[in-house]
């Protein structure tokens, strides 16, 4: 059950096997938590909050769930929606996106990456991701999800062109903040 | 666009156990509330169906009985020999002048 394919786990949940569940959600939870935490800037309880409700939510959506693509790019909408709506309900605005030209900054893609691997630099790396502009950190997130520029397209409902932008100006922003955080 | 490497540390981050089950549990009732709804919706399946089976033998038999009594009848009045022969002393009588019209 544990290398069965996401389909075959919800039919066999929604069949009445609660351990097809389990081996689902033991699956994505840690990408998906990961994704939220970093979403809510390491708000831990908001990130918990949205966290529950996107999976009771999947809970009672599963047997209506109809196999169009990656589980995991409708759980991560599902996920985005939540999140939206809590934002909206605490009142937390979103940065706007930024698509002004931003100053040339060194290749700093060049460096080794080990120098990343550690939890020291994750931990930079999210702090700058903080300072990104909410659409181009979201798309980064996702795409650390490892879902394609496609997917992440229908999860913020727009062109997949925009994703690559959003993504460029991401990669590019956190190149300056971490260059200027290692100089 | 150049692949971005997924960092474990950023990508993944460990879920309070409280919430895993508090969402597990969940999943485990919604899924024997969905069995006993199963259970039930089959169970009361097979008795509606005993119930059709069992009405529709009744009035079959009932529409048995009916017709069987509607065929005697329907003999009974097929039964013209009766009939024929008053027709025919009628007749008679009608046609000797034994009768006033």
């Amino acid at each position: 059950m544990e290398d069965a394919d996401d389909m075959v786990l919800i039919k066999a949940y929604t069949a009445g096997n609660e351990r097809a569940f389990e081996v689902l959600y033991r699956r994505y939870r840690k990408q998906l938590y990961g994704y939220l935490y970093n979403l809510m800037s390491g708000n831990a309880s908001e990130a918990d909050e949205v966290f529950e409700e996107t999976w009771i939510k999947v809970i009672d959506k599963l047997p209506s769930y109809r196999d169009q693509g990656k589980f995991s790019a409708w759980l991560f909408r599902v996920a985005r929606n939540i999140f939206i709506d809590t934002v909206r309900r605490n009142k937390r605005s979103a940065l706007p996106l930024e698509t002004g030209d931003l100053p040339d900054v060194p290749d700093w893609s060049r460096r080794p990456e080990r120098e990343l691997e550690d939890r020291e630099t994750a931990a930079v790396i999210a702090e700058a991701l903080d300072q990104l502009p909410a659409d181009q950190k979201e798309v980064f997130l996702l795409r650390q999800q490892e879902l394609s520029f496609k997917e992440i397209a229908e999860i913020q409902a727009c062109p997949v062109n925009t994703v690559l932008g959003r993504m460029h100006y991401a990669v590019r922003n956190l190149k300056k903040l971490l260059t200027g955080k290692v100089n | 666009m150049k692949r971005v490497l997924p960092y474990d540390a950023l990508s993944k981050r460990e879920v309070p156990e409280a919430v895993d089950f508090r969402i597990l549990a969940r999943a485990a009732a919604r899924c024997r509330e969905r069995r006993i709804r199963r259970r039930v919706s089959i169970w009361g399946g097979i008795a509606a169906a005993v119930a059709v089976t069992a009405l529709g033998s009744v009035f079959f038999q009932m529409g048995n009985t009916d017709r069987s009594a509607e065929r005697r009848e329907l003999l009974a009045l097929g039964d013209f020999s009766r009939l024929d022969q008053n027709s025919y002393v009628m007749t008679l009588e009608v046609g000797s002048g034994s009768v006033d019209y």
